[in-house]
């Protein structure tokens, strides 16, 4: 059929790109810019233009693309460079931002006050507010902690999806899930004293 | 309670938040693919090319070294060869015979 899709040859441009062939590089980079760009806009550090990161990433692959091996599929080698390359601008952030009441919209304070007050779930029209109050009590976690927690409760992936984005063990995922839920629980209790009074 | 417990703030927050579904994305920004190869290319060829100055460098540092201290080895003993040992004083030992012979006189 005339509109059947031409699958990629991820194989093929490999070969073309380590033969410095420019077309295929360039090819390449279109064909892996969406996942790139997706783990990229996830893992946005404040500050960051996601086309600074998304261009960083690649300029890595290129440079490391002697080492690699095939192991892993292409795909998830490239994605754990863009997990890296995300939880290195992450860290190099250094101090993360307090989570104060005050510094939240009216909206943003009002989900808070429903979510710690009362049991109901939360109306549609707060999706958009509760997003951006995840995101704020993400940025209270360590980079790695919040990058399995944002992946495992957020985007709702399995641990033995994240060991493939990641490239960590599935033991080292659980930890650091375990880390990150504590801290967050201590944090809610703290928000609800405050709360309080 | 349970982080996870369906009651939770946790748990009702994060289930809000999954209703905005993230923005899908799409085709590479128009020239981000030619830019970006363009940069891995000049970096990989700008790498090369400075080791490659640094290695003809580092030769001919190396073998203007060795030309000097081939000068300079051949130079010493060529200087000294051109004194004559029998032109320096000789200090003779002191001896007792002599000594005794001297102060009885």
């Amino acid at each position: 059929m005339a509109d059947d899709v031409v699958p990629f040859d991820l194989a093929g441009c490999l070969v073309r790109v380590r033969e410095r062939d420019q077309q295929a590089a360039r090819q390449l980079v279109e064909h892996l810019y969406p996942m790139v760009i997706r783990i990229v806009r996830a893992h946005l550090p404040r500050r960051v233009a996601e086309e600074d990161l998304s261009q960083e990433i690649f300029l890595k692959m290129f440079s490391r693309l002697a080492q690699y091996q095939g192991a892993v599929p292409f795909p998830h080698w490239v994605s754990r460079i863009a997990v890296t390359t995300c939880i290195d601008h992450l860290r190099a952030q250094k101090r993360r931002p307090e989570f104060r009441w005050a510094d939240l919209s009216e909206q943003e304070t009002d989900v808070l006050d429903a979510v710690l007050t009362n049991e109901n779930d939360l109306a549609a029209n707060d999706a958009m507010a509760a997003h951006e109050l995840v995101h704020k009590l993400f940025a209270q976690l360590k980079p790695e902690d919040q990058l399995v927690l944002r992946l495992l409760d957020l985007e709702q992936k399995t641990i033995a999806e994240i060991a493939q984005i990641t490239g960590w063990n599935q033991s080292l995922i659980k930890v650091r899930a375990f880390r990150a839920r504590r801290k967050l629980r201590r944090l809610f209790q703290e928000l609800r004293k405050k709360e309080r009074s | 309670m349970n982080l996870y417990d369906s009651r939770h703030p946790w748990s009702r927050l994060i289930r809000a938040a999954r209703a905005v579904r993230p923005e899908q994305p799409g085709a590479a920004p128009h020239g981000f693919s030619t830019r970006v190869v363009a940069l891995a290319w000049t970096k990989g060829t700008s790498a090369g090319w400075l080791l490659e100055r640094i290695a003809f460098r580092a030769v001919g540092v190396a073998g203007l070294l060795a030309a000097l201290s081939l000068i300079l080895n051949y130079s010493t003993p060529a200087t000294g060869g051109a004194t004559d040992w029998r032109d320096e004083p000789v200090m003779l030992p002191a001896d007792d015979v002599v000594v005794m012979v001297d102060l009885m006189d």
